[in-house]
């Protein structure tokens, strides 16, 4: 079986560029994303980013803000370009062509590969939700006018309404990445992996273009096509015109022994990274989800002076605060004023990103305190934020005083808590979910 | 339940084979039996693919379930609640004992082949129409519309899971349409013998998560009516369940499973079948397409009241009431619904009044237009109510440039409000999608 494929199947010349051009993208992607293996050690990811840049920057125009915002656009567009080069000059060079059923071959491994563990990082990050998703909708959602939610934000809420459907997608997202490291159910991993990335790519793209640009999961598509199309012609065969279909001729064309030793161990090495990756080191950050700030929740502002009055000077009357949120993690902290706007902030001194900070949250706000607050918008380039310090203080379980200088007014407010179960939207998974343990 | 039923049966089917036990093909023929009844119960009462109504069918099927319920202690306010849950229960049992008798009446095994070909053609039927429903409602999107302007000043915490869902789904229309195309096309493979395989991956997929969505989102009773037709699926797609294992788990010869046609009867009978199944493709173009399009047509209709006003003056028996939190009942926000049949409030303290603007549509292609002509006029009433038998006249006078005065007698005070609209694109939701929909349907 070893050489039949090379000597059976006739490679036309558009099915040999087209190999090398999938070959290229697929060794493209495994460089950018580390799957499936951890490449940060070797500096190529770094090597990669910088030649990104100049890509986008140089031949197409965009600045280097925009470049890192669209990253995923860009960075799909430069893989199409460098293959598309790459794949031209080999298919020029290469008259040869003795090695097609090899570069097909290791074109669909890497594909299947890159996909499939792309798919289990994925669907892990859903069925034990790490930073991402906390678990619920949060606070500062529940009090903002559905008028004032983008909808980018749209698609995360509704994800992070149920914890029940969140793992369903997860376990899809799993199976159809687990289906793809066996040569035998590859076009059913690739059909699950089309339908599920589509509907991501065709979700994020209709609700929001700037977070389309910003994290589109087009790759594990664009791999899984490459995987399917050879079956297209079987599969037509089979399902619209009723007609019997014979296996895929699965040849393994290396000649060298230690070629299929090697790709056992590429195997196993994947998996045993992707367990390491999400279950091993992700499990302290799923726990630490658990962990809510002992402020979280939505409170109705029943008391509130601005500069030491109670009645707001003509023209601010609108400016008096209706409510505040303050959400689990202890990053974002919202207000929704009389007039309607919401204002939302962040705490300073949370890390934004990665790290446990949930229990470092919950323990900062045991007590009474500080947030340091800064208003949530893009800094421009050498710009600082303005920190605006704001004290609480309990007065009981369920009434906190705020006291501070925010946007340059001095505020003091009282504000009580509203039950969690009193709003509408409240979901009992959210106290029974595995992550509110 | 169903699954295993056919499973076996498939196993068990050559029962002319003399070999096969009596008691296993009379096995064969009970659950033969009860899948075909419980699939024909399942779509007379959800009227597909055709509904039986005119009939008295599907009216005397729930009366009837109603009753079994009450004969077991299920009292009304219990089996409405969970009707999407109780009422395919208790037709899997009805059918059951139909088929039951049937089988102790008649224990010949010798039509098994054809109640099997009938079953077939049962399911596929009845979830294609079920599906084209579901599909072409989103595809002329009529099922998850744009948030309405009412929802615009509601904050999110007010919303219900389910709400929350079909708000989610109606936001981008271009979503919607997506969503719904999986859906429509497996209801087309569905009705072709040769494509009903892929017909029945496509439409599980599809089911499959919408029943999930279903019961996380708006409770485990409504998932469970989608679950219905997500089982029915699985069976379609275990019906050619060998094949599907060679291809997709096996990498083996794929002998599609469908069924040829096996009935023996006289030409006479075959038009017969033939005029009906034209009658049925005739009638699910009809109801999913012809009339999906009326509906979407007559939902792109818009009074010229609608939208989020912003309540610049509020007097009360001639007294004006200040913007400030202290005045606590005067009015914020007033938002006025796309058809003109709600009407939102929010007062400074937040708190909300919804009334509902009488009177009802009736159930037609023009509902919504003709609603909203009521409302076209610059100058009218509306008639407001809180609950059945509290109603409101208020006046309205409306103004081109967006301005809006109500006014009218609320708990015995006379209420004078004057509204500005406030810009719907300004809100951080619009999409442009929205106004390119509205756009589509006023063509």
């Amino acid at each position: 079986m070893t050489d039949s494929l090379a000597q059976v199947h006739r490679w036309t010349p558009i099915q040999s560029f087209l190999i090398r051009f999938g070959l290229v993208y697929a060794l493209d992607y495994s460089v950018m994303r580390s799957y499936p293996l951890p490449l940060s050690w070797s500096h190529l990811p770094q090597l990669r980013l910088q030649l990104l840049l100049w890509f986008a920057t140089e031949l197409l125009g965009a600045t280097t803000a925009e470049a890192y915002r669209q990253m995923n656009f860009y960075s799909i567009v430069f893989t199409a370009a460098l293959s598309l080069v790459v794949a031209l000059v080999w298919f020029a060079i290469d008259r040869a062509r003795r090695y097609e059923a090899q570069i097909h071959d290791a074109m669909r491994v890497l594909a299947r590969y890159g996909a499939g563990t792309c798919m289990i990082a994925y669907g892990m990050g859903k069925v034990f939700p790490e930073l991402q998703v906390n678990g619920r909708l949060q606070p500062v959602n529940w009090i903002m006018p559905l008028g004032q939610i983008d909808g980018g934000q749209i698609v995360w809420l509704w994800l992070e309404y149920s914890p029940v459907y969140q793992f369903f997608v997860g376990v899809v997202e799993v199976v159809a990445g687990a289906l793809l490291l066996f040569r035998r159910t590859v076009t059913i991993g690739a059909l699950l992996t089309i339908a599920s990335m589509a509907n991501v790519v065709m979700l994020l793209a209709s609700f929001d273009k700037r977070l389309w640009g910003a994290t589109t999961p087009a790759d594990p598509l664009i791999l899984s096509v490459f995987l399917l199309l050879p079956q297209l012609r079987r599969l037509w065969r089979y399902f619209f015109l009723g007609k019997p279909i014979d296996p895929e001729p699965q040849g393994f064309p290396w000649r060298a022994a230690w070629i299929p030793q090697a790709g056992t161990a590429l195997k196993v090495a994947s998996i045993v990274w992707i367990c390491y990756e999400h279950i091993y080191s992700g499990y302290p950050r799923f726990i630490d989800v658990a962990k809510r700030s002992r402020l979280s929740g939505a409170y109705k502002v029943e008391e509130f002076t601005l500069n030491g009055s109670t009645r707001l000077p003509q023209g601010r009357e609108g400016d008096r605060w209706l409510y505040v949120a303050y959400n689990d993690d202890c990053f974002f902290f919202a207000v929704q004023k009389l007039d309607g706007t919401m204002v939302r902030y962040v705490e300073n001194n949370v890390p934004s990103w990665g790290g446990l900070r949930h229990a470092e949250c919950e323990r900062r706000t045991a007590g009474d305190g500080t947030l340091v607050l800064r208003r949530m918008r893009n800094l421009h380039q050498g710009e600082k934020a303005t920190l605006m310090p704001i004290t609480y203080r309990r007065l009981s379980a369920d009434e906190v005083i705020l006291a501070g200088t925010i946007d340059g007014d001095s505020i003091n407010a009282r504000i009580r808590k509203i039950p969690d179960e009193g709003f509408p939207l409240y979901n009992s998974a959210w106290r029974d979910s595995p992550t509110a343990r | 339940m169903t699954t295993s039923a056919i499973s076996a049966s498939e196993s068990s089917l050559n029962n002319r084979n003399p070999g096969v036990p009596t008691d296993e093909r009379l096995w064969t023929s009970l659950r033969l039996r009860w899948a075909l009844l419980w699939v024909l119960l399942i779509g007379v009462e959800g009227g597909n693919p055709i509904p039986f109504g005119w009939t008295g069918l599907p009216a005397l099927l729930r009366s009837s379930i109603a009753l079994l319920l009450r004969l077991v202690g299920v009292d009304e306010g219990t089996a409405d609640e969970h009707s999407a849950l109780l009422v395919p229960l208790s037709l899997a049992i009805v059918a059951f004992v139909g088929a039951a008798v049937w089988t102790m009446r008649e224990q010949r095994s010798r039509w098994n082949p054809q109640l099997r070909e009938l079953l077939y053609i049962a399911l596929r039927y009845v979830l294609a129409a079920e599906l084209l429903r579901l599909g072409m409602a989103k595809v002329l999107p009529s099922q998850a519309l744009p948030p309405d302007p009412t929802d615009l000043i509601r904050p999110l915490g007010e919303l219900r899971g389910c709400d929350l869902m079909w708000r989610w789904l109606g936001y981008s229309p271009i979503y919607t349409v997506f969503a719904g195309l999986p859906e429509a096309t497996a209801g087309v493979l569905l009705l072709f013998r040769r494509t009903t395989t892929l017909g029945a991956l496509l439409g599980a997929g599809a089911m499959g998560n919408f029943a999930v969505i279903a019961s996380t989102f708006c409770g485990s009773t409504t998932g469970f009516d989608a679950g219905i037709y997500f089982v029915i699926s699985l069976i379609l797609v275990f019906w050619d369940g060998d094949g599907l294992r060679n291809i997709f788990f096996l990498n083996k010869r794929a002998i599609p499973a469908t069924p040829g046609h096996i009935w023996s009867a006289p030409p006479r009978l075959r038009s017969v079948g033939r005029v009906l199944r034209g009658f049925t493709l005739l009638w699910l173009l009809n109801e999913s397409g012809w009339r999906m399009y009326q509906r979407w047509i007559d939902l792109g209709a818009q009074s010229p009241l609608a939208g989020v006003y912003r309540v610049e003056r509020f007097t009360r028996n001639g007294v004006e009431e200040p913007f400030a939190y202290e005045a606590s009942g005067r009015w914020r926000f007033v938002a006025i619904s796309a058809y003109a049949n709600r009407v939102a409030v929010r007062t400074m303290t937040d708190d909300r009044f919804d009334f509902a603007i009488l009177p009802k549509a009736h159930e037609s292609p023009r509902m919504n237009r003709d609603r909203v002509e009521m409302t076209s006029p610059h100058r009218g009433a509306l008639i407001l109510a809180r609950g059945p038998s509290d109603t409101i006249e208020f006046r309205y006078s409306r103004k081109d440039n967006g301005r809006l005065t109500l006014e009218g007698m609320l708990d015995g005070a006379t209420i004078v409000a004057e509204l500005s609209r406030a810009n719907v694109e300004k809100f951080p939701l619009y999409t442009a999608q929205w106004d390119v929909m509205q756009r589509l349907r006023s063509r």
